[in-house]
């Protein structure tokens, strides 16, 4: 293959060797993906996926779109490319099911400084990762080389994603009401929002320091770059089995801001402090950076990737099946009359 | 026919071109060289080429009434010789504007049957057989004419490794 390439293309200026090596190596994680409904392979200019709207009366198309920002800046350094991926299809998956809708397609975009096959099949692979957790298909996607505008080692991706859900089981928190009970999903570490913060922290401008061995046992590398928890199919289990009446995904603007986006004017989360132990990254983070408590729940999860408010009864069965379903979570709060939004204590 | 139409060459015309490349030997029009060859080989047999120098460090020269052109070195070694079946929707000046309307074998097989071996590459196929590197990019891909016939390719490239 090395030996065998486009002097046409060479000669338009164009890497496309590299684009289709590329291609090549992502076929098979691409392939694993699918899912009933998909038309096409990659390679075409439009993904082809054909709804099953069985037991679906009113169909809605539910859409989200995201990226990883910064976090992607601790993928180059420690040069691991394979777990960002499922960061980028979490970051709009889990956006997704918030209204109980379920994902079936992503793409992704990857913009790169230059293209190197084996780098961008890395990457792929991880966004064929991601939507293997998510049960959706990877129905296409872009790699688009950017010379010049980037440096040649760096990338940026960004993902897209569409859903489906029955009108009149869009979960709108219209039916959250006083007493209700927060549940908490735990995350698997700061997910993909507040890395500016994080490099701010830790200084973070070579591997060296993600090098450094936490009491975890995991280095400050693995841990920061752990990926995202992907919530859908726990999630859609749960709303398969009980009335969800909101679910947050706790993103951008950390746990406080995220928290009471799901609930209705007039209502108020009150978490209890303690009902959960907060993971030692956000302990660390929080002593090495002197960062107020306000501020580390202003920007960070803080150890819950995701809370769905249920009925009192339903509680202990929800916390149970989503432990079957391989998430821990746990009862941190209720709901009660308030204009506050949010209260910790 | 008058007698300075003796000494008038005929101008030649693609649907007479008969190329074969094997284990490289070209056979052109039952004329037999080395491959690569230098490239007054190949002009005395197509006449004079468009020479075109593009900014990729690309030499190139194009037969364009012929649908052919070939990349060569800068001691004019031709390493690269292809030929175009269809137009492109945007035609480049490195390659010819014509279409190639003869015969090309490869290995005596016609070069269409021995693409359609080649590995599947989603814009292109790509073969390599017997020291020669093939290329020959899909006709509904974006560079290809969508109007052309049913046949799979815009032309094909033989790199000569």
């Amino acid at each position: 293959m090395k030996n065998s390439f486009s002097e046409s293309y060479k000669a338009a200026g164009v890497d496309v060797t590299a684009g289709y090596e590329g291609v090549r190596l992502m076929k098979k994680d691409v392939e694993r993906t699918n899912i009933p409904g998909v038309l096409t392979g990659i390679g075409g200019f439009g993904g082809l996926f054909q709804l099953d709207l069985t037991d679906i009366k009113e169909p809605v198309l539910v859409s989200g779109t995201d990226g990883v920002g910064t976090k992607l800046k601790l993928a180059m350094l420690m040069d691991k490319h394979d777990t960002i991926g499922i960061d980028a299809v979490a970051m709009c998956v889990n956006d997704i099911i918030c209204c109980g809708a379920k994902p079936l397609y992503f793409l992704d975009y990857i913009a790169i400084g230059k293209n190197v096959p084996e780098k961008v099949a890395e990457i792929v692979k991880g966004v064929a990762d991601g939507c293997v957790q998510a049960g959706c298909a990877l129905i296409g996607g872009e790699t688009a080389e950017h010379p010049g505008m980037m440096p040649e080692d760096e990338y940026d991706i960004a993902g897209y994603s569409t859903g489906v859900v029955d009108k009149s089981k869009i979960i709108d928190n219209t039916k959250v009401k006083e007493g209700d009970i927060i549940i908490g999903l735990a995350s698997t570490g700061v997910h993909s929002n507040g890395f500016s913060l994080v490099r701010k922290i830790f200084d973070i401008n070579s591997v060296e320091v993600l090098e450094e061995v936490l009491p975890t046992g995991k280095t400050l590398g693995e841990t920061l770059l752990a990926p995202t928890k992907i919530y859908v199919k726990p999630v859609l289990a749960l709303i398969d089995k009980m009335e969800v009446k909101a679910i947050s995904h706790i993103t951008g603007g950390g746990f406080n801001e995220n928290v009471p986006r799901s609930l209705p004017d007039g209502f108020t989360a009150k978490i209890t402090k303690g009902s959960y132990d907060v993971p030692f990254i956000f302990k660390h983070m929080q002593e090495v950076g002197g960062i107020s408590e306000h501020d580390m729940y202003n920007t960070f999860n803080m150890g819950i990737g995701m809370i769905v408010v249920v009925d009192k009864d339903n509680a202990n069965d929800a916390v149970a099946l989503l432990k079957e379903q391989g998430v821990e979570s746990y009862c941190i709060g209720e709901i009660i009359k308030g204009e506050e939004g949010i209260i910790i204590e | 026919m008058g007698l300075f139409d003796l000494f008038k060459k005929q101008k030649l015309n693609s649907a007479d071109i008969n190329i074969d490349i094997t284990n490289h030997i070209a056979t052109i029009n039952e004329k037999k060289f080395a491959v690569p060859c230098r490239l007054d080989e190949l002009t005395k047999i197509f006449g004079k080429a468009r020479r075109f120098e593009g900014g990729a460090g690309n030499i190139n020269y194009v037969w364009d009434e012929l649908g052919i052109y070939c990349y060569v070195t800068a001691q004019l070694k031709v390493y690269c010789i292809a030929i175009k079946k269809h137009r492109s929707a945007q035609p480049m000046p490195f390659e010819a504007s014509g279409t190639f309307k003869g015969v090309l074998t490869i290995g005596g097989e016609n070069w269409e049957d021995v693409m359609s071996k080649g590995n599947d590459l989603e814009i292109a196929r790509e073969r390599t057989i017997d020291g020669l590197s093939l290329f020959a990019e899909y006709v509904d891909f974006e560079y290809g004419d969508k109007n052309g016939s049913s046949n799979a390719y815009t032309g094909i490239e033989i790199k000569l490794i």
